[in-house]
Formats: structure tokens, C-alpha cells, sequence
């Protein structure tokens, strides 16, 4: 029945791109609306800014449209990942080029202590929390959130990215593969690793591993 | 598997994604079997097998986040090459960014400073006739009477100098005249310190004017010009720099 309901879905997608590549706006815009929200949580967990990752997630539907033919079948998901997860490593590098001090560096801006690219863990909770999210119907208090997004911020990115791309996303180690260029292999490596590193840093910090 | 001492970092490293993999469902049948073999007597597997599991339930309990706005394409129109400033302009950008920064911080500085200016004139320009006011009761009469018997004002223009002469600067031709003649009426009250109590026609007297060059009336006016000048310019700065963050943000 799930199965029946996966197929179904995946056809009408395959139909939206077919659409889409065609120009027809209104259908890439369906896949849009479809994938807009994991494609800004990649991008705000990968870059822990969130006027970047909505950049980054705007630039990335510009670029699947006009990249659309290109597109040859399998997961648009995972295809739509790899133009964000490029889009979160060339915001990386342009971060990696501008200068670590400036004079509001100096003057003691307060984003201090963080790294260029790397977000701010008391920064990012709250520009993650949705507004609708009921924290009653969550395990999670707000300060185990902050620990946990500030853990993932920690981690190297190419581990950053396998972990949300498996753990908070829930692609396969396929699509992931997909998503990073990397072989399966690489793939299971860094996932756990990741989760290994994850579980250290948590554990320092006390409550959420005893 | 052994876990004892001799079990060197790269064998767990590879039995740590074993177990990973094995919760993500994506071992192979045989792979699997066995590993589920070895997890039924092994503690050590067993618990780095729950600790996997819990960093991966942790991070699955994480909220979804909220989207700053809809990322759909306009209905019609060239879809543009990209929104980041960072990636069209990378370098240039910082540079702007930085300078943006320090034109507002020079400029915070700068107003700063007037301000110090101007409170600084007004303290000794205050100092000074708080100095002086105690030498007799005639002190407050020439100034009311020289300021067309506005007393309250002259007094709260001479303790809060720098708020009266800002008011000057916004119309210069009117006001100017008048703090600068307010200004002077100061030194007039002085001298009454060393000559008997003026009738109010003497205190408005041209010979009266002749003490405005006296230490406490020539550094109150060029210093509360200079800092207005520098207090504007500063202003006038951190205004302009903070209009063109908007406007990029905009």
C-alpha cells in the first residue's frame, strides 16, 4: 500500500519535471513547493545563517530550473540536494576568501567566537524553530535543540552534510551518494563518523548522554 | 570481533560503520546475519550500538525549520542568474561591507566626540558661571534683563549649553544671533562682580560688550561651533552609512 503510494508520488513528480522541462513554470513550481522546506533546512543547518541559506536555497531553484533538462531520471531530490549542498560549499569558500578581521571584527561584532560559514550555536536555534512547531509533542526542550544544532555545527562539513542528509532528511545512503559525488563506501565512513563525533561532543556537554 | 587492547583504531573505525550502517538498514543479508551474531554476545558492540541510535533519534527529534519566505519562481520574466550578493560579488562586496562598517564606526566616533566637545564647552562654560555666580545677588538681573526678561531660558541655556546652541544651528541667521547675544549677556553678569549693580540699561550697553572677549565667553562660542561642526559631520556619516546597509538589505 506504502509502496503503491511511493510509486504513485514518484510518477507524478517524474510528470512535474517532464512539465517542467518543457517551461511550463507553474509545474517546476509544484516541485518547488514540494521541496522547498528540506532544501532551506539543508541550507540553514549546512551554512547556520539563515539569510544565507535562503539565498542559497533561491539560487538553487534558479539554477534546477534552468538546469532541468540535464535532469535524467532518478531522484530530484537528491538531484535538487546536490545544487544546494554546491551552493553551501561555494558560500564556504567565499567566506574561506574574506578577511577574518575586519574593523567591526575588531570593534567586537556579536557574532564572536564563531567561525565564517560555521553559524552561531545560540544564533541558529531560533531562526530553526517554526513558529507552528509544538514543542509540547517533542521529546526535545529548547536547550537540548541548541545543544544538538550546535553539536552538528562542530562537525567538518562534508560529515555535517551526510549526517542531515541521513539522520534529519532520511535519504537513503544511495541518494546521499548521489547528493555528495562520493562512493557508498565514502558515504557510510562519514555518516559514522559523524555520528560517533556527535555522541562525543553531546557527551561533553552532559545531559543528552550519560 | 575482539575488543580487547589489541584491537587497533582502524578495525573499530570499520566495525563502528558496521554497526552504522546496520541501523540505517543498509548492511547486505550476509553482513547482516553476522553482525547480529556477534551484537548477541559482544557489550561493547551492544552499547556503541544504542549510543548510534541515540545521536541518530536526537537528531531526528530536531524541529523542522521555519521558511522566511515562499522559493518559487515568478509566473513569468527571466529567472535571474542568482540572489546572493556573494556569489556575484564576492570581494568586492566584503570590501564594501567593511568600509560601510567603518565610515558608521568613524562617524559614531566622530559624533561622539562632538558630543564630548560640546559638553565639554558646556561644562566649563557652566563651571564658569557657576564660579562666578556666588559674588552677589546681582548676577541673575542683567541677564534677565538683557535677554528681553527671559530669564528661565538664558538659565537653561547656560546649563544645557550644547541643547540650546544645537537649536542655533538648525536656523543660524535667527538663533545664531540670539545664543551668541545670550552668550555674551554671560560675561555682562560677571562684571557686575567688580562694579556696583547694573541698571538694566547699562547691562545692554555697547561697554558691556567689550567684556565679551573675556576667558569665559571666547572658548564657549568656538567650542560649541567646533563641536557642532564635528558632531554634525559625524552624524551626518553614521546616517549615511547606516542608509546604505537598508538599501542593501532592501
Amino acid at each position: 500500500m506504502a509502496g503503491r503510494r511511493a510509486d504513485d508520488e514518484q510518477a507524478a513528480e517524474r510528470a512535474l519535471v517532464e512539465k517542467g522541462q518543457r517551461g511550463d513554470r507553474a509545474a517546476f513550481n509544484r516541485l518547488v513547493e514540494q521541496h522547498q522546506s528540506g532544501a532551506y533546512a539543508l541550507a540553514l543547518r549546512m551554512v547556520g545563517d539563515a539569510e544565507a541559506a535562503a539565498d542559497i536555497t533561491q539560487d538553487a531553484f534558479f539554477a534546477a530550473y534552468r538546469a532541468l533538462a540535464s535532469f535524467k531520471g532518478g531522484s530530484f531530490r537528491a538531484w535538487l540536494y546536490r545544487i544546494v549542498s554546491n551552493g553551501c560549499f561555494d558560500h564556504f569558500r567565499t567566506q574561506a576568501r574574506r578577511p577574518t578581521t575586519s574593523l567591526e571584527a575588531a570593534l567586537g561584532d556579536e557574532r564572536d567566537g564563531e567561525s565564517p560559514g560555521m553559524g552561531s550555536g545560540s544564533r541558529l536555534p531560533s531562526a530553526l524553530i517554526d513558529a507552528s512547531w509544538d514543542p509540547e509533542g517533542i521529546a526535545l526542550r529548547a536547550e537540548q535543540i541548541e545543544q544538538i544544532e550546535a553539536a552538528l555545527q562542530k562537525l567538518a562539513p562534508e560529515q555535517r552534510l551526510a549526517l542531515i542528509l541521513s539522520d534529519i532528511q532520511g535519504l537513503s545512503y544511495e541518494e546521499i551518494a548521489r547528493v555528495t559525488n562520493a562512493s557508498l563506501g565514502t558515504v557510510k565512513s562519514r555518516i559514522a563518523r559523524a555520528r560517533g563525533h556527535m555522541r562525543g561532543i553531546l557527551a561533553r556537554r552532559g545531559e543528552l548522554f550519560r | 570481533m575482539n575488543h580487547g587492547n589489541e584491537t587497533s583504531a582502524a578495525e573499530w573505525e570499520r566495525q563502528r560503520e558496521q554497526l552504522s550502517a546496520f541501523l540505517d538498514g543498509e548492511l547486505s543479508e550476509g553482513e547482516r546475519i553476522a553482525l547480529e551474531r556477534h551484537l548477541q554476545g559482544c557489550a561493547v558492540c551492544q552499547r556503541a550500538l544504542a549510543e548510534l541510535r541515540q545521536v541518530r533519534a536526537l537528531l531526528r527529534a530536531l524541529p523542522v525549520p521555519a521558511l522566511p519566505r515562499a522559493f518559487t519562481l515568478p509566473e513569468s520574466g527571466a529567472v535571474p542568474e542568482s540572489l546572493r550578493p556573494a556569489a556575484r560579488r564576492p570581494a568586492a562586496s566584503a570590501a564594501r561591507l567593511r568600509l560601510a562598517g567603518a565610515a558608521q564606526s568613524v562617524g559614531t566616533l566622530a559624533a561622539a566626540v562632538g558630543l564630548v566637545v560640546l559638553l565639554g564647552s558646556g561644562v566649563v562654560g557652566l563651571s564658569q558661571s557657576v564660579r562666578l555666580s556666588p559674588t552677589g545677588a546681582s548676577v541673575a538681573a542683567p541677564s534677565s534683563n538683557q535677554a528681553g526678561g527671559s530669564s528661565a531660558q538664558d538659565r537653561n541655556s547656560q546649563r544645557t549649553p550644547g541643547v540650546f546652541s544645537g537649536g542655533a544651528t538648525a536656523t543660524p541667521n535667527g538663533n545664531a544671533t540670539q545664543s551668541t547675544a545670550v552668550d555674551r549677556g554671560v560675561t555682562p553678569t560677571q562684571t557686575p562682580t567688580a562694579t556696583p549693580s547694573p541698571t538694566p540699561t547699562e547691562s545692554a550697553s555697547p561697554a558691556r560688550n567689550s567684556f565679551a572677549a573675556e576667558p569665559p565667553s571666547v572658548p564657549v562660542v568656538p567650542l560649541t561651533g567646533a563641536g557642532l561642526l564635528v558632531g554634525g559631520a559625524g552624524l551626518a556619516l553614521a546616517g549615511r552609512s547606516a542608509r546604505r546597509r537598508m538599501e542593501r538589505r532592501g
